[in-house]
């Protein structure tokens, strides 16, 4: 099999490609620091001899740096969106380019960069596409609504994709992590029972890409802590302090 | 971020910005920024050696950068852990050369504190399998060192505990093993003459350390049990998953006392029935023991403990030991986990191992084990021996640089060439050397 990773210098990304490249997958690492990407391969090329490690350069928030990789990369078996920008709440509310920035790495990006590989999957009868979105995008609150509204619709275009790819043997799965412990949230404090590590994650999605899931929270019990979220009635939620 | 760290033993504890490193172009600039800088991998010296104003974590700047399988030389960057390396060398029929008596280190801190393991007397300190290293200095020149180039860096960084500069990369030699399992041979001694006169009798084994009673007085004064090893010849090169468990909290400090350590020492010493016990051994269980339990270093309590290493010349070890055996088993503070080992020769100028013996305790973190600590470095110094930086928090600079002497002043002559403006500091270099 070959896949493709967008965001692949992320925490979870690296463990996910260490258990690709176990079972001797060759991977395609993109992202916009080339130079990690290149240290990664050799990471990866050392540990496992017989895995094969392409690495380009794409930023998910110009797509002019789309079709390059569209031309370079046609056989891909399996398509990892892991890329995503939390941002600053506060600041994105004052600031378009925060907030505009949030919106494509999450969004827009997304999109543009998943349907070309979409058609190209369809059109072929095969393929795995998976897609990291948040379990922020499940209910908006007010400490992270602009990632969040970025990441429901990420959600959302997900789930349509499985329901339009279902008939045309296509696969995709939405991920929905809570906490995780990575580069993204090292200034924050978690609660360290709800948090989950960057290995923890990819076992998850590695398991759940296997078992061809729909939906995969991780870790497991985020699925009913945000079921009872949406269930609190929005008269009252939005008193809360969330 | 700042938050509050500490050494393995838990004790100093102190504030620190630490920077997590995951970029070289990142760590550059940061050094090039700060001063009073640290390197730290996982934090597993005792004291103070990784603690400073700003604390580079390397933890995750763990890449294999290459493997030649001919020769067996492993490159990588410096947070790469020595249980990662296992991992991926023992399927290809490889081992470490030298390896200290915990996995969870990483190849920067086994340079920076020239580890040694059960194999010292035969195959020498961690610098023996480091072909080359990179490293940050002071004006943020990246230098490439080893037996050739630039040598005098080379040879001091081993033992400089991070103060001759920032390791970022490593070439080291693996050796070649046909077999996950050690030959295990252990053999109870009745007292120290004894176990001093087995190893010298058992010098050609590969392995060799042996674990000590130091609450026993009298005629069995240093009653121990020595414990050999080879690589065993079998061709298995199976990994096993193995669960590891966890200290889930921290130990009311009454736990471990002179009850129940004598208990613990007594059966210890019990559990191996005949004079003689061979056996075929897991290598987990024979060269890391205390590895199967993380975070072992909470059964001290949140007070913390301190580890006490020294090595004394060979012919006056006997003599010394004695006399801090004594000294130990009348304090009625018994250690937990007493190993005891005869170094070789050591090829790095500025390393703790010497030709002769060396004692490992730990103590529980008290007024009147601090005390003892004092008395003893009397005795080591008095013997000419010295003590383990790695795992020192609490010596005085007068006694370190008497023990450390000519070889200190040379240390600080490499250290003034290569980082003049010390970037590079601790509050170990700050509390001994200054």
């Amino acid at each position: 099999m070959k896949v493709l990773v967008v965001g692949a210098n992320s925490d979870v990304s690296r463990e996910l490609l260490n258990l690709f490249a176990a079972e001797g997958d060759d991977l395609i690492l993109l992202s916009r620091d080339v130079e990690n990407l290149k240290l990664l391969k050799k990471d990866i090329e050392t540990r496992y001899e017989d895995v094969k490690v392409e690495v380009d350069y794409l930023d998910v928030t110009d797509k002019n740096s789309f079709n390059p990789i569209f031309d370079k990369f046609k056989e891909v078996d399996c398509l990892i969106y892991i890329a995503g920008y939390l941002g600053d709440n506060e600041r994105a509310l004052l600031d378009m380019e925060e907030a505009e920035k949030i919106l494509n790495t999450n969004f827009t990006g997304a999109v543009l960069f998943i349907n070309h590989f979409a058609m190209e999957f369809a059109k072929r009868g095969s393929g795995i596409i998976v897609g990291f979105s948040s379990v922020a995008g499940d209910r908006g609150k007010s400490s992270n609504f602009i990632y969040g509204s970025a990441k429901g619709g990420f959600s959302v275009y997900l789930q349509g994709l499985r329901n339009y790819l279902f008939k045309k043997g296509v696969k995709v799965l939405t991920v929905k992590p809570g906490f995780i412990a990575t580069k993204m949230t090292e200034n924050m404090v978690l609660p360290k029972a709800l948090t989950a590590s960057p290995q923890e994650v990819a076992k998850d999605v590695f398991r759940a890409i296997k078992k061809e899931k729909d939906i995969v929270y991780t870790k497991w019990f985020w699925k009913f802590i945000m079921l009872i979220i949406k269930l609190i009635p929005e008269r009252i939620f939005k008193k809360m302090n969330m | 971020m700042r938050r509050k760290i500490s050494g393995w033993g838990l004790y100093p504890e102190v504030e620190a910005e630490v920077f997590m490193v995951k970029k070289r172009d990142e760590l550059m600039e940061k050094i090039s920024s700060v001063q009073n800088i640290i390197a730290r991998g996982l934090g597993r010296s005792y004291g103070d050696s990784s603690l400073n104003d700003h604390v580079l974590d390397f933890s995750k700047y763990d890449f294999f950068l290459g493997f030649d399988s001919e020769k067996g030389i492993l490159k990588v960057t410096s947070g790469v852990t020595l249980d990662e390396i296992l991992r991926f060398a023992i399927p290809r029929g490889f081992f470490l050369k030298i390896t200290p008596g915990t996995k969870f280190v990483t190849v920067g801190g086994a340079i920076a504190s020239n580890v040694h393991g059960k194999n010292h007397h035969r195959e020498g300190s961690f610098s023996s399998c480091v072909k080359s290293f990179k490293i940050v200095v002071g004006d943020g020149e990246i230098l490439e060192c080893s037996r050739e180039k630039n040598s005098d860096l080379f040879w001091y960084t081993f033992g400089g505990m991070g103060l001759t500069g920032v390791i970022i990369e490593a070439e080291i030699e693996l050796k070649k093993i046909n077999s996950v399992k050690i030959d295990y041979r252990g053999i109870k001694a009745e007292n120290l003459d004894e176990v001093f006169k087995l190893f010298e009798e058992n010098a050609n084994y590969t392995y060799s350390v042996a674990w000590i009673d130091c609450l026993k007085g009298g005629k069995s004064l240093g009653r121990s049990i020595l414990m050999l090893g080879e690589h065993a010849d079998d061709g298995n090169l199976t990994l096993m998953d193995k669960k590891e468990i966890a200290v889930p909290f921290f130990f009311p400090s009454f736990v471990l006392n002179k009850m129940t350590v004598k208990a613990f020492n007594t059966l210890y010493y019990s559990k191996q029935i005949g004079k003689y016990s061979e056996k075929k051994m897991d290598f987990d269980k024979f060269f890391y023991p205390l590895d199967s339990i993380l975070e072992w270093n909470k059964m001290y309590g949140r007070r913390g403990f301190f580890q006490y290493q020294f090595v004394l010349p060979e012919d006056r070890s006997f003599d010394g030991l004695k006399e801090i055996l004594e000294e130990i088993s009348g304090s009625g503070y018994g250690s937990f986990l007493a190993v005891l080992k005869l170094f070789g020769e050591e090829e790095a100028p500025f390393s703790f191992p010497m030709k002769g013996y060396t004692l490992a305790l730990d103590f529980p973190l008290s007024e009147e084990t601090l005390q003892l600590a004092e008395k003893l470095d009397k005795i080591v110094l008095k013997y000419g021996g010295r003590h383990y930086l790695s795992k020192d928090s609490r010596m005085s600079g007068d006694i370190f640089k008497e023990e450390y002497g000519e070889s200190m002043k040379f240390f600080l002559k490499v250290k003034e060439r290569y980082d003049p403006g010390e970037k590079f500091s601790s509050i170990q270099w700050r509390r001994l050397f200054k």
